[in-house]
């Protein structure tokens, strides 16, 4: 077939354009030649011009408009729905590093779990004098109301989300284990569909491991959860509401899983039954996967104002009437004061040293601490630890001298709210960025299930901070995401 | 001392109501000090009870109501055999405070030494303290600390109802120099905590004795404090009645605060202005009739095991 | 099995459609009657559209344009369209992606910078568009959704709509105060074309067009699809199925004998009746408004204590 397209041989080390810093860059190793696994990808890359790169990055924002993967954005007078940006060009994880770092979470949230068990069972973490009490029993998030709830097959955690990174070495580390309602699986899904169809032959020449599983996958760890006497259990997603910023997630996992999407107002709890409002009648409900966190669940026994929930959730569950995925309470596991802890928890339950490291952790409600970290404010990045998504945050390299100091002053009131951790330098991916390919930091967050069975999916979604040099990757701080291709262990190329 | 205990609760709806959930913590405890001899529940309109224990022990029962209503009244009858317990002596070593500060103390007694929702070290309470020279009290022995600590509530508050609310922040109670029985038990738990003493929440009846000079009203339901001290136990001491908890105290439920243990709580749907009206009577019961065991079953606290299919109250 | 919001949102969702759909319907008449010079069949459309502050003097241009893309008026095509989606958005995991995406799309093109333009420019074109559109997503619920109980219970927000608001349309333009207007062979094909029905009519009636016949068929055609009487039959059919089909009649649902009743009364109905039509007609808008009520009832906002498990 006669094709005008101008044919270029593709560069096998790294093209000048590429700035690229000292971080690890998934692309490129450090000295610029080309990592064997981008081979494909790159020289479909490097026949794309600048204006057919353009074109496509269109019809993928077209098409994310389109199917509604969006979220609102309130201000102003009128909210405005905005996509989550993507990027086009995959992310590709070879098989081997896959393995690594499959079995480190597998074997994080073996010990998460055991560790959940324990803080509301018999404590006996606490009594060994291996995490302190107050850091527990003094959470927020640590729930008196689970203490001896029975819980199927010790799964605490059902989902979670990890963020991994990778220093530059290229060893990946995990810097938060999200274990409470953890989102953007929906954007792991959709970006694998846009990327397929970007990039077919590319696609099909990898022997990507396949994400389309995930929904039936949750599905069957989250009936995995309900009480053997009811062999065809009913499962609903529990959402806010349509004004949450991820209710294109939930919907989406309702819509893929074929289960009800239900709000509060629809579920009603009757004789330690839970039941939802169908056109005939009320319907029996065995298992919710709830995107609503523990306060608002149930007005009775948590937030007395919440209107998202059901009142009488809670003693339902209790009576073991109903599964809750995640269980309530298992936001203290990943409190980030008690992550600086998670090595420990995995020696103590297991036996086993970490298979993935956390990153170097300052508690500032040691003193000791907190002196280092007052002392060193412009190398450390300092989380408030009740804090999420990128709120509440100082990343002092970034920051000027008077943030800086308001920021000590902050800690000083209240140091045992605050942790710190050094920065670190993010990996790198190549990305499209006004037409161009360049390297953005980016981190990785793969999703594993645990019901029966744990099972890590193989994908992720890999978020990526657009500006230029910066390490922050959240959507609310500008930041979007990736495709993540895991290639299976017999891939064909090299 | 034989004590027939009624209390009754009613709810009342200024519009129809419907979907009520509704906790109740009203079994008085089985203790050492106090033996539950019959207790029931009885419930208009009628709904089906389920029980739990809370994370504390305590008893609490459920219920709801799906239908419209406009009232809900809740009687809850108890005939109770309390005794004094062994008497106080008249002081502890001083040594008792370095015993508090024992490890095993601080780690069993951890949730009931922080502050903690109504119990809170506010600036008023601080205001309070120094002003009132309390902090001198913890150069005696702990004992007579807390006794002493809770004469001097009784001195500097007035006993007024209607003052504050069951669940008001303390600060009313001390800006006001007035209050109720919650009140005083959380002023007083507030101040023993930072001192390390453990301290919790009682939630219970009083029988009155109102010529003894007690100010408690004897219609409503009582509170009043225990304090962990390790050559005692659990000592308990009402500041509202400038008392030693004895016999004519029977305990329901303990908690950190009033919150985690009120009477009843519960939520309901409908656009309603509600009114609660509680009347509760302790009387001399008779020794002859009482009989043992009617529609009693305590609840347990959960083994963590995957509860059996629908615990009903009354099942076997 | 459906939760009852769900239910509650599809059935809304086929009621502002159908809304939407009629309301571009007159918008295209009234600016077609203005080129024609036909100041009686403007009125007609305006009074159709029931424009509450558009006076009968006010530039038709800028009534037809409020009636589309006033977000501020929630009777105008831009709001029914707004609401249909936050309906569709409520119980996206119901609806197909094909549905969605067609409903989606021209929620989007509506609210985009470039519709005000668009609509200037020509607005005959811009109104087929959105129609064309509105017909597309209808196609897509038709070709793509389960024909379960989601779907009817979009078909029934469509039917009763629509009976209601051709009932409204009939009344507006056969007031029998002002029936002289119809006198005018462009007023009624005007009529026949707000009805979307004037091919369909001049297939079975050929162009003599006459103000009984138009009344006969917007009002009682057998096969017709926007005439009241199969609307309302259609509408009654959905709420059959949607109860429990060959119960005997006294067991079915309140909504379903409301809907047989009115469907009865039109299959019986004649023109000489039909001409004392003021009556026939506030009835067919009245139990419409009774069905709906009675749906909420039976599927919605049912008491909760008739419904508890045994």
């Amino acid at each position: 077939m006669p094709t005008t397209r101008k044919i270029r041989d593709p560069p096998q080390t790294r093209a000048a354009f590429y700035r690229h810093d000292r971080s690890y860059d998934d692309m490129f190793d450090a000295k610029g030649s080309l990592r064997p696994h981008y081979a494909a990808l790159y020289e479909r890359m490097s026949t794309l011009g600048a204006e057919e790169l353009a074109d496509l990055q269109r019809t993928l924002e077209q098409s994310f408009l389109l199917q509604g993967i969006t979220f609102t954005v309130y201000g102003g007078a009128e909210a405005t729905e905005r996509i989550f940006p993507t990027d086009l060009f995959p992310r590709i994880v070879p098989a081997k590093e896959w393995a690594h770092v499959e079995a480190g979470l597998t074997q994080r949230l073996r010990a998460l779990n055991l560790f959940l068990a324990d803080v509301y069972g018999d404590q006996k973490i606490i009594a060994d004098g291996v995490v302190p009490r107050d850091l527990i029993l003094g959470a927020p998030s640590y729930r008196r109301e689970m203490r001896r709830v029975f819980v199927p097959h010790g799964s605490y955690v059902n989902v979670s989300g990890a963020d991994l990174i990778r220093d530059p070495r290229g060893v990946f580390f995990v810097l938060e284990d999200n274990l409470r309602v953890p989102s953007g699986v929906s954007y792991m899904l959709a970006n694998r569909e846009a990327a397929k169809r970007t990039f077919p032959e590319t696609f099909r020449g990898a022997r990507v491991r396949p994400v389309e599983r995930y929904p039936d996958l949750l599905l069957s760890t989250l009936n995995s959860l309900a009480p053997e006497w009811r062999p065809d259990p009913q499962v609903v997603v529990l959402t806010p509401g349509v004004y949450n910023a991820a209710y294109f997630e939930h919907a989406y996992l309702a819509r893929l899983m074929g289960v009800p999407l239900v709000e509060g107002r629809d579920l009603v709890v009757h004789d330690n039954v839970v039941y939802m409002r169908t056109t005939t009648g009320l319907r029996q409900v065995d298992v919710i996967y709830r995107r609503v966190d523990d306060d608002f669940i149930d007005p009775l026994t948590f937030r007395r104002d919440s209107a998202l929930g059901a009142a009488g959730l809670f003693n339902a569950y209790r009576a073991g009437n109903v599964a809750i995925a995640n269980a309530p309470g298992a936001g203290v596991a990943d409190d980030k004061a008690v992550y600086a802890y998670a090595p420990d928890i995995i020696h103590y339950y297991l036996g086993e040293d970490p298979i993935l490291p956390n990153v170097k952790t300052y508690l500032c409600r040691e003193a000791a601490d907190l002196d280092y970290v007052l002392g060193h404010l412009d190398e450390l990045v300092v989380k408030a630890v009740g804090a999420s998504g990128g709120y509440g945050m100082l990343v002092g390299p970034h920051a000027s001298d008077g943030e800086r100091d308001k920021f000590a002053a902050q800690l000083k009131a209240d140091p045992a709210n605050y942790i710190a951790q050094p920065t670190i330098q993010l990996s790198t991916a190549p990305c499209l960025i006004d037409g161009a390919i360049e390297p953005r930091h980016v981190d990785l967050r793969p999703f594993v299930l645990s019901g029966r069975t744990i099972t890590v999916v193989p994908g992720a979604l890999t978020r990526v901070a657009l500006r230029q040099g910066s390490l922050v990757v959240n959507s609310s701080q500008g930041g979007g995401s990736k495709d993540t291709w895991v290639l299976s262990a017999s891939a064909s190329r090299p | 001392m034989l004590l027939a205990i009624r209390h009754r609760t009613e709810y009342r709806y200024d519009a129809p109501v419907r979907e009520s959930v509704m906790e109740l913590w009203a079994q008085p405890r089985q203790c050492v000090r106090q033996r539950l001899l019959d207790f029931a529940i009885e419930l208009e309109p009628a709904a089906q009870l389920f029980s739990y224990a809370d994370s504390f022990g305590n008893a609490v029962y459920h219920f709801d109501v799906p239908q419209p209503h406009r009232r809900l009244v809740i009687h809850a009858s108890a005939t109770v055999e309390s005794a004094a317990g062994a008497p106080l002596p008249e002081r502890l070593e001083k040594a008792e405070w370095a015993r508090l500060a024992a490890g095993a103390v601080l780690d069993q007694h951890f949730d009931f030494l922080q502050p903690h929702g109504l119990v809170a070290p506010t600036r008023a309470l601080q205001q309070f303290v120094r002003s009132r020279q309390l902090e001198a009290l913890r150069a005696d022995d702990p004992l007579t600390a807390i006794r002493t600590l809770s004469s001097r509530l009784y001195e500097a508050f007035e006993y007024e109802p209607g003052v504050t609310e069951a669940d008001s922040p303390i600060d009313h109670a001390l800006e006001s120099g007035r209050g109720v029985c919650q009140d005083f038990a959380h002023v007083m738990i507030a101040i023993c905590r930072p001192w390390g003493l453990p301290a919790r929440y009682v939630s219970g009846y009083l029988f009155t004795d109102a010529a003894g000079g007690d100010r408690s009203n004897p219609e409503a339901t009582h509170a009043w404090v225990e304090v962990f001290l390790p050559s005692l136990g659990w000592v308990g001491l009402d500041p509202t009645n400038n008392a030693v908890a004895g016999e004519r105290h029977i305990a329901v439920a303990t908690g950190r605060d009033y919150a985690d243990v009120p009477p009843s709580r519960g939520v309901y749907k409908g656009q309603a202005e509600s009114e609660l009206e509680v009347r509760v009577s302790v009387r001399k019961a008779s020794g002859g009739g009482v009989e043992v065991g009617r529609a009693l079953r305590l609840a347990t606290i959960g083994s963590g095991r995957r509860p059996a299919r629908i615990a009903r109250l009354g099942e076997a | 099995m459906m939760l009852a919001r769900v239910a509650d949102s599809l059935y809304w969702l086929g009621r502002y459609i159908e809304r939407a759909e009629h309301h571009c319907r007159l918008a295209d008449v009234m600016l077609a009657a203005v080129l024609d010079g036909n100041d009686a069949a403007v009125g007609l459309a305006r009074r159709a559209a029931a424009a509450p502050e558009a006076g009968e003097n006010a530039d038709p241009f800028v009534s037809a344009h409020a009636l589309i893309l006033d977000g501020a008026d929630p009777g105008s095509v831009i709001s029914s369209l707004s609401r249909a989606r936050e309906n569709a958005r409520q119980v996206r995991d119901q609806i197909t992606t094909e549905t969605w995406e067609r409903l989606n799309s021209l929620y989007l093109r509506l609210h985009s910078a470039s519709a005000d333009r668009a609509f200037n420019r020509s607005p005959a074109s811009f109104l087929h568009g959105v129609v064309a559109d509105l017909h597309l997503f209808k196609g897509a619920v038709d070709a793509t959704m389960s024909h379960g109980e989601g779907w009817r219970f979009l078909l029934l927000g469509i039917y009763l709509e629509r009976g209601q608001l051709i009932a409204r349309l009939l009344k507006a333009c056969f007031d029998e105060e002002r029936g002289a207007a119809l006198d005018d062979h462009m007023t009624q094909m005007a009529v026949l074309r707000m009805g979307c029905a004037l091919e369909p009519y001049l297939r079975v009636y050929t162009a003599e067009i006459q103000p009984r016949l138009v009344l006969q068929f917007l009002l009682f055609d057998q096969e017709f699809p926007r005439s009241v009487r199969f609307s309302i039959r259609a509408m009654e059919e959905q709420l059959r199925n949607l109860g429990r089909p060959g119960a005997p009649s006294a067991q079915r649902s309140l909504p379903e004998r409301l809907a047989a009743r009115l469907s009865g009364r039109l299959e019986f109905a004649d023109l000489d009746e039909a001409f004392a039509l003021a009556p026939l007609l506030n009835a067919v808008v009245q139990e419409c408004a009774a069905i709906h009520d009675a749906v909420y009832e039976t599927f919605v906002r049912y008491p909760l204590e008739q419904r508890l498990p045994a």
